[in-house]
């Protein structure tokens, strides 16, 4: 019989974080196209923004769909240690697919990227609370980060920010996951 | 992979119960075999690899320390400016240089050191003071002196290191950035009558909340999961990063490591508060005195003399082979 310690969870964080990337992408792109067609408001609360909340709300459910597969595995005896470290590599695979997938697509559609930069440009003028200075700042910033959207650093960035993001998210996801789904292992002899 | 090749000086494990022994079944009374309610500490008992609260921690931590310390900055600048703040306003931080460092050691006393401290408590059934390395013995005190006299010794190499790291490109958005920090620093470095005060907030504070971070907390979870060598390089790496200083990640993640090892040679945290103090100390010291030497230290863009850097090589070499035949006497 297989120990607790035995029983592999990489298939379970794999599948998981191979769904939950691709779905987290798929919001990030129809927040960013809705963006991209949408006249500029100028609001802080633009689609771009509400597709990422979404999307990280929604990516904390990556954990719990991998906690879901160990169990599918291996059976429900698990501790919530083992699905916090679930939680944990089902964020990285997250972070990792939902960046290489974002890194694939303005090879797909090769203005997705101009687009997006206009439209976020646009929607920083058309801000009437921002000061210039800050306008001037940010446009800059937007400007910088896109003209270097497939550098090593940009990349770098992108996979670090999303990997925490995520990683986070679903170690306390995985951990209630294997808490309330999970049933407690007896001490093994 | 644990050492088992060395004689780990004086393994705290053996004069404590914070064991990494598994518990026996057997003995599951309401009070363990040590006297304590539970035989091991919440983390094992709930099946938590040791090394993943150690390095959420550090993430976690890093960001409560920067969202807490950013947000008083921000806060205390709008509250005092009578002009709207912007990102990069170099005058209006400096001007108020001294409560943004007051707000950034409340952080760090806040998160790095009280709230890891809190935290120990998960993962150890002993006393968090030794399972931190809050501990002394007759050979803590030689191997503080050794290490004043080793980072002293150090320095150049450091410097060296700093100017290879600045040789790898970085993005201007982040070189941006780091010169405001560095900008920063140095204002507050070479402002009047505040040797005192940047000693305390560059020198003191971090020397005691990051060791206690590093050195204590996420070295000893991470000795208990990879073994002593593996905890010593991946702590030192994190400690390279937390600093968000690329230009200067690899003399930050040596010095990270170099205490790491004198922590668990010298089974004390001591040497590794010391050791940091006189690191980061002598530099707000020496920028007192030297400003513009110091500037070329942090900035790294002209290499130190070659003897002077072979001779601190030497004498580094020297010194860590000394800490190592004293320690292993003992």
């Amino acid at each position: 019989m297989e120990s607790a310690e035995q029983k592999s969870y990489w298939n379970a964080a794999g599948q998981a974080g191979a769904i939950f990337g691709f779905i987290i992408f798929l919001i990030s792109m129809i927040g960013s196209y809705s963006m991209i067609h949408a006249e500029p408001t100028g609001s802080f609360f633009s689609f771009y923004y509400i597709a990422a909340a979404i999307g990280c709300l929604v990516g904390i459910f990556g954990g719990v769909l991998g906690v879901k597969f160990y169990i599918n595995e291996h059976g429900p005896e698990l501790k919530i240690g083992k699905g916090a470290v679930i939680g944990l590599f089902t964020g990285l695979f997250m972070a990792l697919v939902s960046v290489v997938l974002s890194l694939i697509w303005p090879m797909i559609d090769g203005s997705y990227l101009e687009n997006f930069q206009n439209a976020m440009i646009a929607n920083i003028e058309a801000n009437d609370m921002i000061p210039d200075a800050q306008k001037e700042e940010a446009i800059d910033g937007m400007y910088a980060q896109m003209q270097n959207y497939f550098s090593p650093g940009n990349i770098l960035q992108m996979l670090g920010m999303s990997a925490i993001m995520y990683g986070l998210l679903n170690v306390i996801s995985g951990l209630l996951a294997a808490k309330f789904m999970g049933t407690p292992p007896e001490e093994e002899l | 992979m644990p050492d088992s090749s060395t004689p780990n000086p004086g393994n705290p494990d053996e004069n404590h119960p914070e064991s990494d022994s598994p518990e026996s079944p057997s003995q599951t009374p309401q009070h363990g075999a040590t006297g304590f309610l539970h035989e091991r500490s919440w983390t094992e008992r709930n099946g938590f690899p040791h090394w993943l609260p150690a390095i959420v921690w550090v993430v976690v931590a890093f960001l409560l320390f920067q969202i807490a310390g950013n947000t008083f900055a921000v806060v205390y600048l709008m509250a005092v400016s009578e002009e709207p703040v912007t990102a990069l306003d170099m005058s209006l931080l400096t001007e108020h240089l001294d409560m943004i460092f007051l707000g950034n050691s409340v952080a760090q006393i806040l998160f790095l050191g009280v709230a890891t401290w809190l935290l120990t408590g998960l993962s150890t059934t002993g006393k968090r003071s030794q399972f931190l390395r809050f501990r002394s013995d007759e050979r803590t005190l030689p191997v503080i002196g050794q290490t004043v006299i080793l980072v002293v010794v150090m320095q150049p190499t450091i410097w060296m290191l700093g100017w290879l790291n600045m040789q790898i490109p970085m993005p201007e958005s982040y070189m941006a950035m780091e010169e405001v920090q560095i900008e920063m620093i140095k204002s507050f470095l070479t402002s009047d009558h505040v040797i005192l005060m940047a000693l305390i907030h560059v020198g003191l504070v971090p020397s005691i909340c990051e060791e206690i971070l590093f050195r204590g907390y996420v070295q000893r979870l991470l000795e208990k999961s990879w073994g002593v060598w593996a905890a010593i390089i991946v702590g030192g790496l994190l400690f390279g990063l937390f600093h968000i200083r690329l230009t200067q990640f690899i003399p930050l993640a040596l010095i990270g490591m170099l205490l790491s090892w004198l922590v668990w040679r010298s089974n004390s945290i001591y040497p590794g508060i010391v050791g940091h103090f006189v690191n980061n100390g002598g530099n707000v010291l020496v920028a007192a005195i030297f400003s513009d030497m110091m500037m070329d230290h942090m900035t790294t863009t002209e290499l130190p003399p070659v003897w002077l850097v072979l001779a601190s090589i030497g004498g580094t070499v020297i010194l860590l082979r000394f800490i190592h035949q004293t320690t292993r006497q003992e």
